[in-house]
């Protein structure tokens, strides 16, 4: 055996005494920890936060990173229990403004928010362009004009996942929609009606897209407020080759009512 | 040992996350408090009144592929009307169950108000929720000829409730077909207001309904109704409120539009 095995061994040995050594240490560290957390988690409190949402002067729709997840009622707080961390929270009233702010929920505690609902011009946002569209989200914006007096089309992103599909929009305001496929072509809308029922000033509309991909809905038409929704999918019955809607008509009804 | 890693590295995302600054892109919103979590909470959603949407069991409301939500079987004040007594069988036997209650997020919570307020002046009368939409959004096709059977009902905003009935309040009305000379004028009209009041933007219905077409203002309606408009096929009145959108339309009979005000919850702001 030779000075430099020897020297070899040691130091493997020492190596591997410190690797013990740590792990042994982090085991200590483990266990009252690890005990803490066990309590925690039987106390059904571990690693969550909390967000109550209360809303004056009406109830407020409450989503939580886009998703949603109840409403507030008239003095009475929606109380939301997460997982900590970055969330992005929408507080909106129907017809109203919506206020969206990123903020982050910390492990054991309950923040609490008041969201003063009120009637502003900021009900009618103008939005930068273009936007991503969520499914079943409710859009609202205003056209406005440049310097020069001519409108300013807004754009909106829909990122389709999957194809065969069909996509839903029923807009308010004197406004039109054009939306182009991911291979730059338009696609063809069927305008289902212009006046529905008899309620003016809204256009329901319906388009089918040719795959997956990116689609760009662009509004233009008059200055001023507008809104929109927007909704997708394919009902298991319909196939891209039938006709849409047939129109009011209730299915048969059984005898005698 | 892994516990123990991973609460180093929990220690080490939550310092990073306390020094992240709040962007707050938009007004109205401000902090009240922070309090430790409750104990006793678990995930989930805890809501301050009943809602008229399914949830699953931690209180989180289900939602489809399309974002839309779920018209629950019941609740206070409301039932599904395809779970009517008189037109399940029925209901059951075209698939209509469970595959035509699917609505959009805000026009569920604006019904939702409808029926609490509902169930606050009537509490012994629950109210019919019935068609909606699909969960995919559009609409079934009950009688299998490849066509969505409504023109509405197809982006989850319009929810038809169902017309009392004056001798048995959930007794389904077909108007021309059966009971519809038993309909609560009174509730009627109530159901009306309350729709208006609390989000819907235009209702639709069956002139032959009422017999109020031309004095829906002397038939204890709160409200005061104005210019009567000939359509096509029916007559349009709209409120005496200035800047107010609601619309009401009233079809000419037909026999296929009777048992219900089709409303269309989309709130002006």
């Amino acid at each position: 055996m030779t000075t430099s095995m020897l020297t070899g061994k040691c130091a493997a040995s020492s190596l591997a005494g410190v690797v013990l050594g740590a792990l042994a240490w982090l085991f200590l560290l483990d266990a009252p920890r690890g005990n803490a957390m066990q309590s925690e988690l039987e106390s059904g409190n571990a690693a969550l936060a909390g967000v109550s949402v209360q809303s004056d002067p009406a109830p407020a729709m409450v989503f939580l990173n886009g998703v949603f997840v109840g409403e507030t009622a008239q003095g009475k707080p929606l109380l939301v229990v997460a997982s900590p961390g970055d969330v992005q929270l929408r507080i909106g009233e129907a017809g109203r403004l919506d206020a969206v702010f990123d903020t982050s929920l910390e492990r054991g505690i309950t923040r609490s928010f008041m969201a003063v609902l009120a009637a502003t011009d900021e009900a009618w946002p103008v939005p930068t362009s273009p936007i991503r569209l969520s499914v079943g989200q409710p859009v609202r914006g205003k056209l406005v004009t440049d310097a020069a007096g001519k409108v300013q089309p807004l754009r909106y992103v829909i990122d389709e996942p999957a194809a065969p599909h069909r996509l839903l929009t029923l807009i308010k305001g004197s406004i039109g929609c054009r939306i182009t496929d991911p291979e730059g072509k338009e696609v063809v809308m069927s305008r289902m009606a212009k006046n529905i029922e008899g309620s003016p000033g809204h256009a329901f509309y319906e388009y089918r897209g040719v795959g997956a991909g990116r689609y760009i809905m662009e509004i233009t038409g008059n200055p001023g407020p507008f809104s929109f929704r927007f909704a997708q999918g394919l009902p298991p019955h319909a196939s891209p080759d039938k006709p849409g809607p047939k129109g009011r008509r209730e299915p048969p009804q059984p005898p005698g009512g | 040992m892994r516990a123990g890693f991973a609460i180093l590295v929990f220690v080490a995302l939550a310092t990073q996350r306390s020094g992240a600054q709040e962007a707050i892109r938009r007004v109205g919103v401000t902090e009240l408090a922070r309090a430790p979590l409750s104990a006793v909470a678990k995930l989930g959603v805890t809501h301050p009144l009943p809602r008229i949407h399914t949830l699953y069991a931690d209180g989180r409301p289900v939602l489809s592929e399309a974002g839309f939500l779920q018209l629950a079987d019941e609740g206070p004040g409301f039932y599904y009307g395809a779970l009517n007594a008189d037109r399940v069988d029925y209901a059951r036997s075209v698939g209509m169950l469970g595959t035509n209650n699917w609505g959009d997020v805000e026009s569920m919570c604006l019904a939702g108000r409808v029926v609490a307020h509902w169930h606050h002046a009537h509490p012994t009368v629950r109210l019919g929720l019935d068609e909606i939409s699909s969960r995919w959004a559009g609409f079934p096709d009950y009688d299998k000829d490849g066509i969505s059977d409504h023109l509405t009902h197809q982006v989850g905003m319009n929810i038809n409730f169902l017309v009392p009935c004056s001798v048995r309040p959930e007794r389904y009305i077909h108007h021309g077909v059966a009971h519809e000379g038993l309909i609560d004028h009174a509730l009627f009209i109530d159901l009306l207001d309350i729709l208006m009041e609390q989000g819907a933007l235009w209702l639709t219905t069956n002139r032959g309904l009422f017999s109020l077409t031309d004095q829906l203002s002397d038939s204890g309606s709160r409200h005061a109704w104005q210019s009567q408009e000939r359509l096509a096929n029916g007559y349009s009145m709209t409120l005496a409120i200035p800047g107010k959108a609601f619309r009401l339309v009233l079809l000419n009979p037909k026999g296929d539009h009777g048992d219900h005000i089709n409303a269309m919850m989309w709130k002006d702001a």
